[in-house]
């Protein structure tokens, strides 16, 4: 499978998407960046105490790894066009006739779809933090606490694309084409926040276990450990964030496991065109 | 050696039968044209053989592997294909595109020895260098297609319809490029619904109709199945035979179902100057001159039938 890597990766990498993607994942941030800084001019708060609660560091970074923000949304729907362009192309023909295996030839997709969406959004994540940084104070001290925190909720969040990557990545071998895997890739991703923001809304705790079963709930916790960043919830929940965060994992992985499942079996059986 | 054997092989797409029990043999060095008309059945069974599509029925062996066999994909690294259209990517140049396919078959090829490959199939490198595959006429995508294919140093080239949508020249260059490759070892089977495309080039021929396979002929079998000849229905064969044998113009004489046929440019006048003279009786007698593509034609006449 090593070879059919390189060969999606040099694909990728020679693809003009890519490098749209990457301007994004620098510019936006910058965008956003200067728009609260501007926002915050406008205000006439600079300077004035009690500003900082309104305008920090800490609340720009807390949203970067939302599905539905910013680039959420455009970095799945730019893995899904790169896959289908296998498609499209025809290429995938050729890995076909030169004896490489389907399961192969999926997994170097899956992979390399993950690979360019972990890329992306830890490229906007570090463009972010370092704009926001630039223009606004974190209001936490620093700590050990808040040390573990940051990175359960860079893991996380990461995971959550790397998860979404195994969505796009399903669709692209159910669809063949660009267009429906965007849309559905889409689709699933604002679905996913809607449930976990009406969970959230009810109560969290009594619908822990219901959702459990639905591949909301990483993202629930996700969300949840941005607010603890924030600084708006001191801890997600009773539970440990340890606990909390092993359970994320858990259900990334498994239904992750799903997506790649039910597209391995729909590409193996299927004629390609 | 045979290269590819199907045996019994068929596909079945929404209830028809798209390709039905063919059993055909390439053997090492072959350029096997396989014909037939538009719909035929002929991508059909080229996907089948690739792998981009599985059998319903029967099973084919490439080299001795059989499809069922986990070692097919080790033996899939010889062959090459370019099914329907040559599929790379538009976006980038033709060194890029090769270099995929280097690491797509596994190869390792310095860009000295793919400029080379450039060469042979017909593309000069330096004015194609900075050139995007999207950019290429289909002539030279189809050529591009050929060397990517070549990449992997493949010795069972499939061709579909490689020849359509080029001009004339890029016709000609197309069959000078199998020609060579031939030369040098390699193994093709190349389609197409125009039989006169292929009998320059090839050396065995299989036609297809309706999914069936009509009929497999070696290329000197085709001639001399498709040559001119006198087709002389005589009460008396024997008497007629001899009397035309005595003559000495007519060496070539053979038998046509219940009829004797002469073969090459014998004079019809001159036949039935002698049959005269000789008092002999002819029932009917006419002249068969009949092309390759006559042939053709008449076998798909007879497959629609069937």
């Amino acid at each position: 499978m090593t070879r059919l890597l390189k060969a999606d990766i040099y694909r990728v990498l020679k693809n003009k998407l890519s490098l749209i993607a990457l301007i994004l994942a620098v510019a936006f941030p910058l965008l956003i960046v200067l728009m609260y800084a501007g926002i915050r001019a406008i205000s006439g708060l600079s300077g004035e105490e009690g500003a900082d609660i309104l305008f920090n560091a800490n609340s720009i970074i807390g949203s970067v790894y939302s599905l539905t923000n910013n680039l959420g949304l455009v970095i799945p729907a730019f893995a899904g066009i790169l896959v289908c362009s296998d498609f499209s192309n025809g290429t995938l023909r050729n890995k076909i006739i030169a004896g490489n295996r389907r399961v192969e030839i999926y997994f170097s997709h899956l992979i390399v779809s993950i690979l360019f969406s972990v890329a992306i959004i830890t490229i906007y994540a570090a463009a972010t933090a370092g704009f926001a940084l630039i223009f606004f104070p974190f209001t936490r001290d620093p700590s050990l606490n808040m040390g573990l925190e940051i990175m359960y909720f860079v893991l996380n969040g990461t995971m959550a694309f790397a998860f979404i990557a195994t969505v796009s990545t399903m669709f692209a071998m159910l669809f063949r084409s660009a267009a429906p895997t965007i849309i559905f890739t889409v689709v699933f991703a604002v679905a996913l926040m809607a449930i976990n923001t009406v969970v959230m809304l009810i109560d969290y705790e009594k619908f822990k276990y219901a959702v459990y079963f639905i591949p909301t709930f990483a993202g629930n916790i996700f969300n949840l450990n941005n607010f603890s960043l924030l600084g708006i919830l001191s801890q997600a929940s009773d539970t440990s964030h340890g606990v909390i965060f092993a359970e994320a994992m858990l259900s990334y992985l498994f239904f992750g496991a799903v997506n790649t499942g039910i597209g391995l079996l729909v590409f193996g059986k299927r004629d390609v065109k | 050696m045979n290269v590819l054997t199907t045996d019994g092989l068929s596909k079945i797409y929404k209830g028809h039968f798209a390709v039905k029990d063919v059993s055909m043999h390439i053997e090492k060095g072959d350029i096997y044209g396989f014909v037939g008309e538009n719909g035929a059945g002929k991508t059909t069974l080229i996907r089948l053989i690739t792998g981009l599509a599985a059998p319903t029925k029967g099973t084919y062996s490439l080299y001795g592997v059989k499809n069922t066999s986990s070692e097919i994909y080790s033996v899939r690294r010889r062959t090459g294909a370019i099914v329907e259209t040559a599929t790379m990517s538009r976006g980038m140049t033709a060194m890029e595109n090769l270099k995929v396919q280097c690491s797509i078959t596994g190869v390792s090829k310095t860009d000295e020895e793919l400029e080379e490959l450039i060469g042979r199939v017909g593309l000069d490198f330096k004015s194609i260098k900075n050139k995007k595959a999207g950019k290429f006429s289909l002539g030279m995508r189809q050529r591009l297609g050929i060397a990517m294919v070549m990449v992997s140093d493949a010795d069972f080239v499939i061709l579909d319809e490689p020849m359509n949508g080029l001009d004339p020249q890029g016709f000609v260059e197309m069959r000078e490029t199998i020609l060579r490759l031939n030369k040098e070892g390699v193994t093709f089977l190349i389609s197409s619904h125009i039989l006169s495309e292929l009998e320059k080039v090839c050396t065995k021929v299989g036609v297809i109709s309706h999914g069936v396979l009509l009929e497999e002929i070696s290329m000197e079998d085709l001639h001399l199945a498709a040559r001119r000849r006198i087709l002389i229905g005589a009460d008396d064969d024997a008497a007629v035979e001899a009397a035309l044998k005595m003559d000495g113009r007519f060496p070539d004489i053979g038998r046509e179902e219940d009829r004797l046929a002469v073969y090459g440019d014998a004079d019809i006048n001159a036949i039935m100057r002698i049959l005269v003279e000789k008092g002999l009786g002819i029932g009917t007698i006419n002249v068969l001159d009949e092309t390759i593509e006559d042939y053709y034609i008449r076998l798909l006449g007879r497959g629609r039938i069937a």
